[in-house]
């Protein structure tokens, strides 16, 4: 009995501390999101001054493909011919090193792979690329067969992200060597040119990309150079971190000159190189990377002052003791420092992701309020939602965009907990 | 009988201080800036001659901020009495029932015969005149004079003139182009400026959509060819860049950029002057404008209503105009100011050519055309004319394409 | 040798270091830079890092102005209640008087305070004649000379139209010698159809029959900025001659000869006006600004000169008894002289009138109260929420996290809207508490906390139950000083977050007196482009104070700091 009111009034105590921030979120975020979903399901702007109920056409209408050519089937079998090829592979490849000394039999039907695949290159009779229909069954029973091994498959288990990357290397590899055929790649990509907003999660992911690694990345470096340089730490940490300091209005138009393709200063100090003037704003492949620049300017300050306050939340004491110990300076790194910094890393990994994906701000004031040069090539997942919603005053299709934005967003973090924070350690 | 007359008088006595007390409005507006600053004079003056009204100015942003107030009070219902909102939101507005029609007022039409029809016209929805254009540019020829005066040039007054002249004035040196001789923005109404002059530009016609048509295929190409050849240079951004460092030798651009050009050149011996667009096969000056409409919002009383009226009937007034146009160089809407002897002087004396925002002002067209899906038709073109400067579409490819999209969004305003 | 290997690992963190660091400050660095310089620099072309404004002197480019309307007052110098009063009386605006000669300094007061000449320090002005020396004017007119001329160009025919017409219009001013010679220059070179327009008369020649065999020799003097001038005029005159002496047919020869006389006529006024020019400048006119006022004062100049004022971006100079109709063909060139002081005051101009043209003495101090008050409230709340996440346990706990990071997740743009129909039935649009309230609780910050909550070990907290410590003290006096540089870093990262923040104070505020800096900034971002150097003047002084108070706040992320006394 008494534990039990121990334990409720142990809960009570825990939703105590809750109250004050989730009145806040309830007012100011829930509520509003709520609304927001409801709206979604409403066309807001109509001749008849009302708001209509539409149902799920708005997400329909977001996701719309129009005419679609009829390469659609053929660039869809194209593409899952070429995603069971990367499988395979990659299976074969795991499977063998998790099967190195435990067996023939278990060593041979990956191996097996190899050859098969040597003669389809060599024959075209047996071509795997021909879409001859046995072939691709002899390919499926092999992934098939595979499957029966992936379930001893421990190597494979903890090392997901790279069994993942090996399938995306050999779809690419597929895509090369088949003839370049149509793929499902193209067909978005056409989907793109008439859906803008198909266009704009192109556009976001490329950028995720290019830029949360790059960030991650570059702000670890500062981090622990803020931390470790022995003289004038003031002086670089605020230089670090003075970019995020600045407002981005007058940081906007400032990065418009730095870019300019004739008086521009970078064009300017790469001809001091003799490299050819880059037309940095005016590209459409460009524009991502330039908007990734400007990001990474702006944040990598940001979050290497995170960095920095995991990393001062380590204890002096294990790095004397390992100095005692004659680690040098690389197995400080790996031993104490990553490991112990892993919860800030974790944190800067998932944030640094949901805030690239809504990177809006930066395209907004770097091409005067237009999403890029041309083709839509700056058009980013919240610009799209802003313009939707502001200019186009469509708020019922912006809120449905918001809450697709969201459930990827959600996805994507539900992942990365599910899987990296298992190796985070707490030091509990 | 005597406490009757003493308590009518009383009554009278509080009537008469409560109308005394000043009827206060808020409008808001988007004028930053010098335009503030002159907005600001303007309104301090009205206050001070005004007897019964009082005018309070709200800053709420420029362009896209502004709307974005409009559309969180609209929903709320706390709109003030008056505001600015560019011809897009407005018919939203009015399509929302929130906008009282300009022509409902008793002296409305004393004030109408003194604006140019045509620019009445722009605030007209559904064929009731709405809101009333205060704030409205018009796109130019800018020109730098030496450069003209150097290749023995005069200002030319035809689109076949202005091809020709953006070819003697481009100048390269060691096969690179340092001077362009004509820049324009990859913005869709500086294509609409164009394909005015060819006889399009006006993509509502009888209800029907007339972005893919031939004149505006013409302009198109017009455009495309002198980018092809070199002649012209087109960009997102403005010109500043190129007038510091003196690389072009004309540009089309809103006579409120004049300031800024100024500016830019501030120091240099040549100076820039401005001249209406070359007149196309037509022959005659079609200026296109662009600015914002007052709106009066029904959601406050009449007496405010009226109050704002009386306020609008100020800033209209000729006096007024001619105010605001030499300090900001929009074009003064009320057609006595020509007339008046100051504005005589101020034309004179001016080096800038400023007689060019009022040139044609009888046969202007506003760029933005008060539809509630505007917006889209108009990133749409814009999207359509950069694709096309930047040769990844086609010019027909490029109308099609906007034309559809265009559709698109008329076809979900008209969901029923 | 492990003291070599240290200073090498040394050398290239500084190396990196210093890369990071000029990539991260140098545009930056560069924003201050042009917050120094006069509009007309910012965006010149190879970049440079100097500006005009701290040099003791400059040229300003500037011309005569040539006629008599460009010289009365600009209806854009008027007040409004100038502009109001003149327009009610009707009155024809006066003409400046004849004595007067007005200068055009190019681009002087420029767009809101942005000009080349700010007004003070003194100006050295130097009328030049067009062989480079020091102008003339006459002290004596010779009034006999004058009706010679007259009577002589009246003479001379045939001409052609244009200035047959315009010498019948000049011959009302016979008894007003200086009318007469403004006007003729007028008619001839400046006014706004002048007859020796480059464009106009050689097309006019090379219209007559005959002529366009010198075509070549004549289609270069099209080109050239202003009128033809007299060496020119000469040299055409030769290749009329020319043409006269090849040609036969008689009616192109009365057109060449026509416009024959009309140069020999021109020349001939020439001539007589050079002639009146005796009396050389011995001297420049120097002249200082008088602070609040338009006057300028006399410092050094000859006798002639008389008084001088300015107005908008011409400088008038009255003479005594001489009109400016002899200065007329003359170039002037203006130099601008600043003291130690005087320089100092140009070099910050920039920041002056950026701070004069918002009330951002209002802005700073709601800047600062409600990002304080935010970053206070923010980490109280957040580090209660982290803590609760991290150390207690009750149902449904890391369901709640995820859906309080959720709110991470969704583009605030979408949410606007309604949070303005929240703020307006809570009575809160344009208080303190629209900007306050909603920001004192972010995710971010909250997992932040719990991040670094979750590094704090379990035994440590039950410890402390056993001691019998309850949560709150535990949190508040040994969970936040073990977390403190995180917790630091946070309130840094929120206090930021409110200073820079626009849209929402935008939307959330109606009047000036509730607004902060972000919203003043975008007085210099106007529809139609920016003022570039005020901009970087105002982003430069709001960056400023932040990045001060960063550098002095260094030693609170010092690790140890708080740290001490919990073992």
């Amino acid at each position: 009995m008494v534990n039990e009111l121990n334990k409720k009034s142990k809960y009570i105590i825990g939703y105590l501390y809750l109250i004050p921030a989730l009145v806040i979120f309830i007012l100011f975020t829930y509520w509003p999101a709520i609304y927001s979903f409801y709206l979604s399901f409403f066309n807001t702007t109509t001749s008849t001054g009302h708001a209509i109920f539409v149902g799920l056409s708005n997400y329909a209408y977001l996701f719309r493909t129009g005419q679609l050519p009829y390469a659609f089937y053929t660039a869809f079998e194209y593409s899952l011919v070429r995603f069971i090829f990367a499988f395979v592979i990659s299976i074969a490849i795991f499977a063998w090193v998790e099967s190195r000394g435990k067996g023939l039999l278990k060593n041979v039907i990956p191996l097996l792979v190899i050859p098969i695949l040597a003669l389809s290159l060599v024959y075209p009779a047996l071509s795997f690329w021909g879409g001859n229909i046995y072939m691709i069954l002899l390919w499926i029973a092999f992934g098939v067969l595979s499957f029966y091994f992936v379930k001893e498959m421990t190597f494979l288990k903890s090392h997901t992200t790279l069994f993942l990357l090996s399938i995306l290397g050999f779809y690419i590899v597929a895509y090369y060597i088949g003839n370049r055929n149509i793929d499902l790649y193209d067909l978005v990509f056409t989907i793109a040119q008439n859906n803008s907003f198909i266009m704009s999660i192109w556009n976001t992911v490329y950028f995720v990309i290019i830029d949360v690694p790059l960030t991650i990345g570059i702000s670890l470096a500062a981090g622990l150079l803020m931390k470790n340089l022995p003289f004038f730490k003031s002086f670089f940490r605020t230089a670090f971190f003075a970019p995020y300091v600045a407002s981005i209005v007058a940081v906007s138009l400032l990065w418009l000159w730095l870019f300019n393709y004739h008086y521009g200063i970078f064009n300017f100090m790469l001809s001091w190189f003799g490299i050819p003037p880059i037309n940095w704003l005016n590209s459409a492949s460009l524009t991502m990377p330039t908007v990734a620049i400007l990001s990474i300017w702006e944040y990598f300050g940001y979050y290497g002052l995170i960095f920095l306050s995991g990393l001062q939340n380590i204890d002096q004491e294990y790095y004397e003791a390992a100095e005692i110990e004659g680690a040098n300076s690389f197995q400080r790194f790996m031993y104490i420092t990553w490991p112990l910094l892993s919860p800030i890393t974790f944190f800067v990994m998932v944030v640094s992701l949901i805030n690239a994906f809504q990177v809006f701000t930066q395209v907004y004031v770097l091409y005067n309020q237009m999403p890029g040069p041309y083709a839509n090539s700056g058009l980013t997942m919240v610009f799209y939602i802003y313009n939707t919603f502001y200019n186009e005053q469509q708020m019922g299709l912006a809120s449905a965009a918001a809450y697709v934005l969201l459930g990827i967003i959600m996805v994507l973090t539900l992942i990365q907990f599910r899987t990296t924070e298992k190796r985070v350690e707490y030091n509990i | 009988m005597r406490r009757f007359y003493i308590f009518i008088f009383i009554i009278s006595l509080a009537a008469m201080i409560a109308f005394a007390q000043k009827i206060e409005i808020n409008f808001w507006e988007g004028m930053s800036g010098n335009l503030g600053t002159t907005l600001d004079q303007i309104t301090a003056m009205f206050n001070e001659q005004s007897t019964d009204v009082h005018v309070n100015l709200l800053y709420v942003g420029n362009g896209s901020d502004l709307d974005s107030k409009l559309i969180a009070a609209a929903e709320t219902k706390t709109l003030p009495t008056m505001a600015q909102a560019y011809p897009t939101w407005a018919a939203a507005l009015v399509s929302k029932g929130v906008v009282v029609p300009m022509d409902e007022f008793s002296d409305f039409n004393n004030v109408a015969s003194e604006i140019y029809p045509a620019v009445l016209d722009i605030g007209k929805i559904n064929s009731r005149i709405y809101g009333l254009p205060f704030n409205q540019q018009s796109y130019l020829l800018f020109y730098r004079p030496f450069m003209f005066q150097e290749a023995g040039l005069k200002p030319p007054t035809t689109l076949d003139e202005l091809a020709a002249d953006a070819k003697i004035l481009t100048v390269k040196e060691n096969g690179k182009v340092v001077r362009y001789g004509l820049g324009f923005r990859d913005q869709s109404w500086i294509f609409t400026v164009i394909a005015k002059q060819f006889g399009g530009g006006e993509y509502m016609k009888n209800g029907k959509i007339t972005i893919d048509s031939t004149a505006n295929l013409k302009a198109m190409n017009f455009l495309l060819d002198l980018v092809k050849n070199g002649y012209a240079y087109t960009k997102q951004g403005y010109f500043d860049n190129e007038l510091t460092t003196s690389s072009v030798a004309m540009i089309i651009g809103g006579a409120a950029n004049l300031p800024f050009d100024l500016s830019d050149i501030a120091g240099q011996s040549d100076g820039i002057k401005m001249v209406p667009i070359p007149v196309g096969p037509a022959g005659k000056i079609s200026p296109v404008l662009a600015g914002e409409l007052l709106l009066i919002f029904n959601t406050s009383s009449k007496v405010e209503q009226e109050a704002a009226w009386e306020y609008t009937k100020f800033l209209l007034s000729p006096s007024i105009q001619l105010y605001w146009a030499i300090h900001t160089n929009y074009s003064p809407l009320n057609v006595k100011v020509p007339t008046l002897p100051e504005w005589k002087t101020y034309v004179d004396q001016s080096q800038y050519g400023v007689s060019a925002i009022t040139s044609g002002l009888d046969n202007a067209m506003s760029y933005a055309q008060n539809l509630p899906w505007w917006t889209s038709l108009d990133s749409a073109i814009g999207t359509a004319f950069e694709d096309v400067m930047n040769s990844y579409k086609s010019p027909q490819e490029a109308l099609i394409w906007a034309q559809q999209q265009a559709e698109q969004a008329e076809n979900m305003f008209y969901q029923k | 040798m492990k003291k070599q290997k240290k200073k090498i690992i040394y050398f290239f963190y500084y190396v990196a270091a210093v890369i990071l660091a000029i990539f991260a400050i140098g545009p930056l660095v560069w924003m201050v830079d042009t917050s120094f310089k006069t509009n007309s620099e910012v965006l010149s072309y190879p970049p440079s890092w100097g500006t005009i404004n701290a040099m003791p002197s400059r040229n300003l480019t500037a011309d005569i102005v040539k006629t008599r309307a460009g010289q009365s007052s600009n209806p854009s110098a008027l007040s409004l209640e100038a502009l109001l009063g003149s327009l009610s009386t009707a009155q024809t605006t006066t003409l400046a008087s004849p004595d007067t000669i007005a200068i055009h300094v190019l681009g002087a007061s420029g767009y809101r305070g942005t000009g080349t000449m700010p007004r003070r320090g003194t100006l050295t002005i130097s009328l030049i004649n067009n062989e480079g020396d020091l102008a003339s004017y006459p002290t004596k007119f010779s009034t006999s000379d004058f009706n010679k001329v007259v009577s002589e160009i009246s003479s001379i025919s045939p001409l052609s139209n244009d200035v047959k017409q315009s010498i019948s219009n000049l011959s009302q001013y016979t008894s007003d010698p200086q009318e007469y010679i403004l006007n003729f220059y007028d008619a001839f070179l400046y006014g706004s159809n002048p007859i020796f327009s480059r464009i106009n008369f050689i097309s006019n020649l090379l219209n007559v029959d005959g002529m366009s065999s010198f075509q070549d020799q004549l289609a270069i003097f099209k080109k050239g900025i202003g009128p033809l001038k007299g060496i020119e005029l000469k040299e055409i005159s030769k290749i009329l001659e020319n043409a006269l002496n090849l040609t036969t047919n008689p009616s192109v020869k009365a057109e060449i000869s026509k416009y024959l006389n009309d140069i020999t006529l021109y020349l001939d006024f020439d001539q007589f006006y050079k002639a009146q020019k005796q009396t050389k400048f011995d001297q420049p006119i120097e002249l200082a600004f008088i602070p609040k006022s338009n006057q300028l004062k006399i410092v050094k100049a000859p006798s002639i000169v008389e008084s001088a004022y300015t107005s908008g971006d011409q400088i008038y100079i009255t003479f005594n008894n001489t009109s400016f109709v002899w200065f007329l063909n003359d170039n002037v060139s203006v130099r601008a002289n600043y003291n130690f002081w005087e320089v100092l005051a140009n070099f910050f101009d920039n920041y002056v009138s950026a701070w004069n043209s918002a009330p951002f003495g209002i802005y700073y101090f709601n800047s600062i109260f409600v990002a304080v008050a935010t970053t206070v409230l923010n980490i109280i709340f957040d580090v209660m929420m982290a803590f609760a996440f991290s150390k207690l346990t009750f149902p449904g706990r890391d369901k709640i996290f995820m859906a309080i990071l959720a709110t991470m997740m969704i583009p605030y743009t979408v949410l606007l809207v309604a949070n303005y129909l929240i703020i307006h039935s809570l009575g809160w649009i344009n208080t303190y508490y629209a900007l306050i309230i909603p920001w004192s609780a972010t995710a971010f910050v909250i997992f932040l906390m719990r991040q670094s909550f979750n590094s704090i070990p379990n035994d440590l907290y039950d410890a402390a139950k056993i001691d019998g410590a309850s949560s709150w003290r535990f949190l508040w006096t040994i969970a936040v000083p073990l977390s403190m540089p995180v917790i630091i870093t946070g309130a840094l990262l929120t206090f930021l977050g409110s200073w820079n923040s626009f849209l929402w104070v935008l939307i959330m505020t109606d009047t000036t007196n509730m607004r902060t800096l972000p919203v003043g900034l975008q007085n210099f971002i106007i529809n139609s482009g920016a003022i570039f150097n005020q901009l970087m003047a105002a982003a430069t002084f709001t960056m400023i104070p932040v990045v001060i108070a960063f550098l002095f706040f260094q030693k609170y992320f010092v690790s140890g700091f708080f740290r001490s006394g919990i073992k």
